[in-house]
């Protein structure tokens, strides 16, 4: 094969036995890799029914078959597994180097089942798996433990591992890897805790075979010539300012700005968050993940009192769940919230949902001092910092945070003000003033994501055209085309970022024209776009069945009560609702479901899936 | 007419006097294609426009106090 390595590992961690079974040719190309890949193994082998921290859960990592080579972006990995927060399918997406080095040790994939008795970590190097002990490092922090690893296996090695906050199963735990990525979502980390698997630490030096190098040649020079004469002619903001830079500016201008747990659509104190004042007051440099050229990662060091730290972040999900959302205009608190998460292994997105979320609840009087330790009122930027803390070693009221916000609003009366999708706490674009994103959350099949496909692109950002970010109709259409190339993208092992702009068609059909040529030279699958397209529809078909499997139906397919129902206050989508119901219905037809989600028969045939 | 203008990032180039944010006169209802020329942003150049949050085109209207926002949608990768 090329570009796959055609090898999968099983790891039984009851029994401990480690196994390599060969990646199964049709089902490489059917499902590309990646989360194609995870969500092929998920529908075989795990039960959906099962409790997401029980042993029987599947955890998976998974590479696409550009991941590791040289095509831009192609960085990415992706874990899969049953989340404990949402109870539904999750598919958490991560770059850096220790996908690249997953790929060069030989396997496309990491297939974990069972509860090691005792903490252990997996050492995969030079053609030899093991499991060893991490009883010593049970307790301690990702760097600590990221370091302590690569000195005692190999300092050119790559982690993957929790912190503190999974082993002590936080709904809402990440997987780190490379100290400051993160798998972020759903709970992922926690699934690790419970298997009593501390890291994965990959040292691979194998060349990821490439079938045709001319071809291959040819497209980087054609999509690397026009990248670079583009970003010379107008230089990337995401370069310059990061994620945090590029989206702060626009979600305050549209007015789509969650702010006060979603009470408002603009922040006051948004120009004190934004990417430029970061760049300003605490950016040391910049960080690239594996063959990225746009290097959009912040490596930065605060040094005001009682915010003191060095790391990366925040991104722009960063800023907006623990600033806007908590109305904290405070950067230097919110920059130490994220080291803080980084440290623990926390999602900054959820935690910033729930401290937002129990800041109203105690705005609101539904929850006492006595609950929660003291005052928790919004823009108090200390109080966040220690409530991070707490949460990730489920201390105090922390322990409460640490279900996410949808338990806790719901243990007090109030689950109304739970701002989630599936559970899973939103990330920072109100859909009131940008209604695509709105059904591209409730039709995720992770919960409210941004990631399973990004309507923000065409609706606020203009790529690769500009749509009207007020109208719903039509929308369906497109939420469909996004969450089918997103289902490439991730699969793939490509980033989004690069993608969007520069592999995919130009227009609204967004055909994944460049993501094609990348795959057929490496692959040499020789794909047809309509096959490639395809297996985009198929992924997310096969994630919509996992779901309905687990017993989830169209009336998860939903939005907060306060986006449907109470128009935005102020700003430019004043008075503006979701229409969700009027798109769910176009959504399920452009899909070719039953009007109840489900995937008809002959959809299913048309797919494979049956 | 004054108006207020914000270019963001490296689209400030264009600003009269380098700043992000500024005000400027402009005639009775003058377009955004007028502002544009007025700020010799070239046609070439990528750009979204916003003009009190909503979308705007070369033939939007303007009035006194609207808020208009510039960017480039190459900021997204």
């Amino acid at each position: 094969m090329y570009g796959w390595r055609g090898k999968i590992l099983r790891v039984d961690l009851t029994t401990g036995e480690l196994r390599e079974e060969n990646l199964d040719g049709k089902v490489a190309r059917d499902y590309i890799g990646g989360r194609g890949l995870g969500i092929y193994y998920l529908n075989r082998e795990a039960d959906p029914r099962g409790h997401p921290l029980s042993p029987e859960n599947m955890l998976i990592m998974a590479a696409g078959p550009l991941t590791g080579t040289s095509a831009p972006t192609a960085a990415r990995y992706m874990v899969m597994t049953k989340g404990p927060l949402t109870g539904a399918l999750t598919c958490s997406n991560s770059g850096g180097q220790f996908p690249k080095e997953l790929k060069r040790a030989g396997f496309d994939a990491l297939l974990f089942t069972g509860r090691a008795a005792k903490p252990v970590y997996l050492w995969i190097h030079e053609g030899r798996t093991e499991l060893r002990s991490a009883s010593h490092l049970w307790g301690k922090m990702v760097p600590e433990t990221t370091e302590t690893l690569l000195s005692e296996t190999d300092p050119k090695a790559r982690v993957a591992c929790i912190g503190p906050a999974g082993e002590k199963l936080v709904l809402f735990a990440a997987i780190m890897n490379d100290r400051y990525r993160a798998a972020g979502r759903s709970g992922i980390g926690a699934v690790m805790g419970s298997k009593n698997l501390k890291a994965v630490v990959v040292r691979g030096e194998g060349l990821i075979p490439v079938a045709s190098r001319d071809r291959l040649k040819d497209v980087q020079n054609r999509v690397m010539t026009k990248f670079n004469q583009a970003a010379k002619a107008q230089p990337s903001a995401l370069s310059q300012h990061g994620t945090i830079g590029v989206m702060t500016p626009l979600v305050q201008k549209y007015g789509v700005f969650p702010t006060k747990n979603w009470q408002q659509g603009t922040f006051a104190g948004w120009q004190a968050i934004t990417g430029q004042t970061l760049t300003e007051k605490y950016l040391k440099e910049t960080s690239a993940c594996w063959a990225c050229p746009i290097s959009c990662g912040r490596v930065t060091r605060v040094e005001e009192p009682g915010f003191a730290g060095e790391g990366e972040g925040p991104e722009y999900e960063t800023a907006f769940a623990l600033g806007a959302l908590c109305l904290i205009d405070n950067l230097a608190a919110v920059t130490k919230a994220n080291y803080i998460c980084n440290d623990l292994g926390l999602d900054t997105m959820s935690m910033g949902g729930t401290v937002a979320c129990a800041m109203e609840l105690f705005d609101r009087g539904y929850i006492t001092e006595e609950k929660t330790g003291g005052p928790l009122n919004w823009g108090d930027g200390r109080k966040l910092v220690e409530l991070v803390k707490m949460t990730g070693l489920r201390e105090g009221f922390g322990n409460e945070l640490a279900e996410g916000s949808y338990r806790l609003a719901e243990r007090y009366g109030h689950p109304e003000l739970a701002m989630v999708s599936k559970r899973l706490e939103l990330p920072g674009y109100d859909p009131r003033g940008l209604q695509g994103q709105g059904l591209n959350y409730a039709t995720s099949p992770i919960g409210g994501s941004h990631c399973r496909a990004h309507m923000a692109y065409c609706e606020m950002v203009g790529i690769p055209k500009a749509i009207d970010p007020h109208e719903w109709k039509g929308k369906a259409r497109l939420v469909k085309l996004w969450q089918d190339v997103f289902s490439i993208i991730d699969s793939a092992g490509l980033c989004i970022f690069f993608s969007v702009r520069n592999l995919l068609r130009p227009d609204l059909e967004i055909f994944p024209d460049g993501i094609l040529d990348y795959l057929n030279a490496i692959t040499g699958a020789e794909y047809t776009l309509e096959e490639l397209l395809k297996a985009g529809e198929r992924i997310l078909n096969a994630e919509r069945m996992f779901l309905l499997k687990a017993g989830f139906s169209h009336k998860d397919d939903t939005l907060p009560h306060r986006l449907t129902h109470e128009p935005l206050p102020e700003g430019p989508a004043k008075g503006r609702v979701v229409h969700l119901e009027e798109m769910l219905e176009e959504y399920y037809r452009e899909r070719g479901w039953s009007r109840e989600g489900m995937p008809t028969e002959p959809k299913l045939k048309e797919l494979g899936l049956k | 007419m004054m108006i207020n203008v914000q270019l963001l990032n490296f689209l400030a180039k264009y600003s009269p006097a380098g700043e992000e944010t500024f005000k400027l006169q402009l005639g009775p209802e003058a377009t955004i294609e007028q502002l544009l020329a007025e700020l010799k942003i070239p046609p070439h150049v990528e750009k979204m426009i916003l003009v009190n949050g909503r979308q705007a085109n070369p033939s939007t209207r303007l009035a006194e106090g609207d808020e208009v926002f510039i960017f480039s949608p190459a900021a997204g990768g």
